[in-house]
């Protein structure tokens, strides 16, 4: 790669890190792994930043590996770790509304989600893509993310009492 | 709130609450050079999902087959036994690990699924959907990641270190040529071979048919193509349909003529007798490096494999009948070199349809015809190398 190109790529690295290790935080709720994970994703974007740099859009790519890899790590893993948020216990943050689980709670149950439907989660309501953009970027048809995310939502409404599970299947996402 | 607007909040919230670690350009690149760490240790034991699949899709293919069902009888020790773990002209995966000539390294947390050797080491994918491709050498030490987004098996050129796979990254396909001692050397666009999201590097499959120094041949959409890099030419196609053209290596080219075997070298074209009725190259065979013969078979056990001289046409089967007959070929017909040959035959242990995989390697001395066998007890082994 020549200096030109690794330039730009310092330059890319450095605008969007901060994007990618929210969503890794999200999908792992593990800081070390999160900052592995941003790591690791803009690493294979350098393997072939000739081509990425020519996408429309590079960070979603960036993004994709992260995702995925956050999936994978899982797979890899399963039933010998489980992810758990690593803030301290007082640091809950309570939503507007004091009826409904704070914001760490839910997200620590989002945490106990399969990789996938964690995934759709956090793409639709951090990251605000459409079920299509969502399909595409975890390789699953369209029909799939719906039930995924309506699985999802289910399944948190369960863990979350009776308040959300009002709502879980009102959602649109 | 409905919880569509809770988790935004919450998703909000613990990210904002997230400390972001200070952007590391440097670290990136750096860990995009760095060897991936494996580990010498032993072999895992579990049944291989990926084998446990394609085995049932023998059984499967085994009932479709109208001849009579095959009668089981268990392996013997007809042929000479050979240890897999320790034999040295054998490279090999199985789940985690892979055993090189030998000794046995593991891969961090992966199965190895599509392998083909260079002149110093074995080029790998693994079951991830991220096409990531790794190096390791024959000498020891660690294997690098040498590219990534490979949508199937990478193939190698025995006798060098060049390495070609065909990438896939969004849809964008690109047929990527590697020196593995020099880095990348050329690349060009390619059709892609399945729907975009699939970088899966199935287990012994590859579009890509050969590779040498000198060029490459794969398959694109059913047509055959050539990208001559090294001399600075695009792609082309060569007009001829991956159903007949079959392998090139070495300046010769192995065809399906109507029911014969045709090999091409420099003008001179010599004939393979006429084959079986089930046309023993089911499969797409293999020349060998050096293109003196090519290997084929159907798959199914009771068909042998063929080996054809393709400077005379004369052809031979390779004799495993101490192999049970419901077994069948598994991705695993591969050159370890200009003289030898490995076959692998896998089946289930009993009747039950999760009943475990066994296995056999035979390994095959071609001017010789001796043949050694290397069983496995209650296993499935993935591939060795591609079934181009």
């Amino acid at each position: 790669m020549g200096k030109q190109a690794d330039d730009e790529f310092s330059e890319f690295v450095v605008a969007n890190w901060h994007r990618i290790f929210r969503t890794a935080y999200l999908l792992t709720g593990d800081h070390h792994h999160s900052e592995d994970l941003t790591q690791v994703a803009f690493s294979k974007a350098y393997l072939s930043w000739s081509r990425v740099r020519t996408l429309a859009h590079p960070c979603a790519y960036v993004r994709k590996v992260a995702v995925n890899e956050t999936i994978s790590w899982r797979r890899r893993r399963m039933n010998r770790e489980s992810p758990t948020l690593d803030f301290q216990p007082d640091t809950e943050m309570p939503g507007p509304d004091t009826s409904v689980p704070g914001s760490l709670t839910l997200w620590r149950a989002v945490l106990a989600l399969p990789a996938r439907q964690r995934a759709v989660i956090v793409l639709r309501y951090y990251e605000d893509l459409s079920e299509a953009e969502i399909a595409e970027e975890l390789g699953m048809s369209t029909g799939t993310v719906k039930s995924t995310a309506s699985a999802a939502r289910q399944r948190l409404a369960r863990q979350l009492g009776p308040h959300t599970r009002q709502h879980a299947n009102g959602g649109n996402g | 709130m409905n919880i569509d607007d809770m988790l935004r909040n919450a998703a909000n919230d613990v990210a904002q609450a997230a400390s972001p670690s200070i952007p590391d350009a440097a670290g990136v690149r750096s860990r995009a050079r760095r060897t991936r760490t494996i580990h010498v240790a032993g072999a895992t034991l579990a049944v291989a999902t990926v084998a446990a699949v394609a085995a049932v899709g023998i059984r499967a293919a085994s009932q479709d087959d109208a001849a009579p069902p095959p009668v089981d009888v268990p392996p013997t020790t007809a042929l000479p036994s050979i240890d897999p773990t320790t034999a040295s002209n054998l490279v090999w995966s199985q789940q985690e690990v892979l055993y090189l000539r030998g000794s046995a390294v593991q891969v961090d947390d992966a199965y190895v699924v599509g392998m083909t050797q260079s002149a110093g080491g074995v080029v790998y994918t693994t079951d991830f959907a991220d096409g990531d491709v790794f190096y390791q050498p024959f000498r020891g030490g660690s294997a690098s990641l040498i590219g990534t987004n490979a949508q199937l098996a990478p193939v190698a050129d025995p006798n060098s270190e060049v390495v070609a796979w065909i990438e896939n990254v969004d849809g964008e396909g690109a047929i990527v040529v590697f020196d593995l001692e020099h880095g990348e050397v050329a690349r060009a666009p390619a059709r892609i071979a399945v729907k975009p999201q699939d970088n899966i590097t199935f287990p012994g499959y590859s579009t890509v048919l050969s590779v040498s120094q000198e060029e490459v041949f794969y398959v694109e959409q059913g047509e055959v193509w050539v990208y001559r890099y090294a001399a600075g030419r695009p792609p082309e196609s060569t007009g001829e349909k991956a159903s007949s053209l079959l392998d090139v290596s070495n300046g010769v080219v192995a065809r399906r003529v109507g029911g014969r075997l045709v090999f091409d070298r420099g003008g001179d074209s010599i004939e393979s007798v006429q084959l079986g009725p089930r046309s023993a190259v089911t499969s797409r065979g293999m020349l060998s490096p050096d293109g003196a013969w090519f290997l084929g078979g159907t798959g199914a056990v009771d068909e042998e494999p063929i080996l054809v001289d393709t400077r005379s046409g004369d052809q031979r089967t390779l004799g495993h009948g101490t192999i049970p007959r419901s077994w069948g070929l598994l991705f695993a017909l591969s050159w370890v070199d200009d003289d030898t040959v490995v076959l692998r035959y896998s089946g289930a242990a009993g009747t039950a349809i999760d009943a475990p995989l066994e296995s056999t390697f035979l390994v095959c001395t071609v001017s010789t015809g001796a043949c050694v066998q290397a069983p496995v007890e209650g296993e499935g082994f993935l591939i060795t190398t591609p079934l181009s």
